[in-house]
């Protein structure tokens, strides 16, 4: 069983490789699902940090290495990210469980290793999927089509599987290229067909590269 | 002058529940030829409920009976194509030969892809013992322009048939006449009842009816960026899906080793053709900025060729534009880039020597153009081309980019490797290399503020398809 303080205080938001407070100074005060009673505080973001994180995000994706690296790069990140959070499961696990109240014998499952499985798949859809391809076009001419990152991605997570929802979005994103922000929030979001290769369809454009007959 | 008062509902001509009277101006001569009704919510509400009822039916036929429909559609079209080319010059103004050899010759051009995609497309995939099925989303809104008017409505539904959904389609009140006789081309083939519906009428009423409809399950417009903003607004509360085809700044990027006097000289035809009244128009020509002068002096003597007229006079390049509200905002442009300090090279404000009705622009060019001027950074929709000098190639590609807008793109190089370098740098969804010749079956969208999805060949079909999981459905 992992030792999670009782009372767990994060100050900080993480924004363009930094931890930070919120530049409100605001906080969330965590309610433990079972008891009723606080277990912890965490920034609360202000208009001001999403700008912040978004200018961040638009600088990585129009100027960083990121957007550039070949897929097997990004498929090698997304493994690199799976390992760090299995290193850490036991204690994702107890505090996912004290948040959200999903019974602890459950919670490594049902809570983190779903959340570190979606992250092996992309792993390995980065380095498969067809990110280029060349077709025939109908006029006798070939068309290159490319499935480019579609930019800046900003998620919305709900409380019900927490981790794994973030999997789901951070897992096809980082795929595809884009870069992400912000990324935490109690809001309601819809699970649709996420996983697997129809998965990374939002997160990239269609480009077609229309060649020249003699090409 | 011809009433064509009624709607297509349920495989009959009906007359409105309620509607107002329209007149559908000749842009050409300024005079009305026909008159049209604009209809209410009442009338979408019949005709979603008539697409609703042939849904069941319609989505369960087979792939044969959808091919069947398609080719008797296809026979059909053929059958009334002239009349369809001069009709489409007579109200919104391209000139006969652009309405014969590619206004109506794009209808035919979707139907066929659809046909041939329909023919091969896999449904059904087994991925281990989970079945992937696409099914057609369902009742479906199609909203579109009149600037290619066929060309958009075809490219909407010979998709939305080839998946087997049911649709309520709003032409654009500009050009109505078109897509009137297009339902006769539909009905003629027996299209079952209800599968496809025609309300006319504007924006305001019938297409945010349409946006808002829970009757509805997708929406697809293709026109102005604004109006593409309101339909998803409106859809949003019933969480369609909403495809978006709008607006375009598309940059015509000259490098230093294409052939500047072909290309610059095409470059200019391009942005005029059909009096610049194309959503992915090369608008933006980027030259080095030590060829500009050479660059100018070549757009000059292309644009003043160009003979602008009655769409039915022979020998005319360019008609009007199709109406008084976008001549006046094309005028407005044009003084703002005389204002801003761009250099008029050639044409300018007013209609050209000659025309005295009609809402005819002169083919202008500005030069010396920057990228912050307001001509190079809203789309004018008219033949108006803005000629901007870069440094070097990183500065082509910065220029490019820096517009909310990101529809087309076009490179031109001696190099073809080099261009298709450029082109993965540029941030939009379809781009033409050294003039590469069209491609229906090529995916046709935008990124950023030019909209969502992708259409043309087997990207249409797949905006009309939902995806379902089957799990279990084989044995583990």
């Amino acid at each position: 069983m992992a030792d999670t303080p009782a009372f767990l205080e994060r100050n900080d938001l993480f924004i363009d490789g930094e931890w930070a407070p919120s530049r409100s100074g605001a906080t969330i005060e965590v309610l433990g699902a079972a008891t009723e009673q606080p277990i912890g505080r965490a920034p609360d973001a202000s208009p001001a940090d999403v700008d912040r994180a978004v200018a961040a995000a638009r600088r990585a994706f129009d100027t960083g290495p990121f957007p550039g690296w070949s897929p097997e790069q990004r498929g090698d990140a997304i493994a690199r990210l799976s390992k760090a959070l299995q290193a850490r499961a036991p204690t994702l696990a107890q505090l996912i469980s004290r948040e959200n109240g999903c019974p602890a014998q459950q919670s490594m499952g049902v809570q983190v290793l779903s959340a570190t499985m979606v992250l092996d798949l992309y792993a390995q859809l980065a380095r498969s999927h067809p990110w280029v391809e060349e077709r025939q076009g109908m006029l006798g001419g070939r068309v290159r089509v490319r499935r480019a990152p579609v930019g800046v991605c900003a998620g919305i997570l709900p409380w019900n599987v927490p981790l794994f929802i973030a999997a789901m979005k951070l897992g096809p994103a980082l795929a595809a290229g884009c870069t992400v922000a912000p990324f935490g929030g109690f809001k309601k979001s819809g699970v649709g067909r996420e996983l697997g290769p129809e998965g990374i369809e939002p997160y990239t454009e269609y480009q077609s590269i229309i060649l020249p007959a003699q090409g | 002058m011809q009433e064509r008062l009624q709607f297509y509902i349920d495989g009959r001509w009906v007359d409105p529940v309620e509607a107002r009277r329209f007149d559908v101006i000749d842009p050409a001569t300024e005079q009305p030829i026909a008159r049209i009704a604009l209809g209410s919510a009442k009338d979408v509400d019949l005709a979603v409920a008539a697409a609703r009822r042939a849904f069941e039916s319609f989505s369960q036929t087979s792939r044969e009976e959808r091919l069947a429909l398609l080719r008797r559609i296809a026979a059909e079209y053929q059958k009334r194509y002239d009349e369809l080319a001069e009709t489409i010059s007579r109200e919104m103004g391209a000139p006969l030969w652009l309405s014969k050899a590619a206004q109506a010759a794009t209808g035919l051009g979707h139907l066929n892809q659809a046909i041939q995609i329909l023919e091969g497309y896999a449904f059904e995939e087994l991925r281990g013992t989970t079945l992937v099925r696409r099914e057609p989303i369902g009742v479906c809104g199609l909203i579109t322009p009149w600037n290619w008017p066929v060309n958009q409505i075809m490219c909407k539904v010979a998709p939305a048939l080839a998946a087997g959904c049911t649709m309520v389609l709003k032409p654009t009140e500009l050009a109505p006449l078109n897509a009137l006789l297009l339902a006769e081309v539909f009905h003629a083939a027996g299209v079952p009842a209800g599968v496809f519906n025609l309300v006319n009428g504007d924006g305001p009423t019938v297409g945010q009816a349409i946006a808002s409809h829970p009757g509805i399950d997708m929406v697809s417009f293709t026109g102005s960026t604004r109006a593409g903003i309101e339909v998803a607004r409106a859809a949003a509360p019933t969480v369609k899906r909403v495809t978006q085809e709008l607006g375009g700044k598309s940059a015509n990027i000259v490098l230093d080793d294409a052939d500047l006097a072909a290309v610059v000289g095409a470059g200019v035809m391009g942005c005029a053709m059909n009096s610049g009244q194309s959503c992915n128009a090369p608008t933006r020509m980027l030259v080095p900025a030590s060829r500009h002068a050479e660059a100018v002096a070549i757009a000059k003597a292309t644009a003043e060729k160009i003979s602008v007229g009655d769409p039915f006079a022979q020998g005319t390049r360019i008609g009007p534009v199709v109406s008084e509200t976008q001549w006046k905002k094309i005028q407005g442009l044009i003084q703002k880039g005389i204002d801003e300090g761009a250099t008029l090279v050639t044409g300018g404000p007013g209609r050209p020597e000659g025309l005295a009705r009609g809402w005819y622009v002169r083919p202008t060019v500005f030069a010396g153009v920057r990228n912050d001027m307001t001509i190079a950074r809203e789309e004018i929709f008219g033949p108006v081309l803005a000629i901007l000098p870069y440094r070097d190639e990183e500065d082509a590609v910065r220029i490019a980019n820096e517009t909310p807008y990101g529809l087309a793109g076009y490179v031109s190089s001696g190099d073809l490797a080099r261009a298709r370098r450029v082109a993965t740098r540029i941030r939009a969804g379809q781009i033409n290399l050294n003039g590469a010749s069209p491609d229906f079956s090529a995916p046709f969208g935008g990124y950023k503020q030019s909209g969502n999805g992708r259409e043309w060949g087997i990207f249409g079909l797949e905006e009309f398809l939902e995806t379902k999981a089957v799990i279990g459905w084989a044995a583990g």
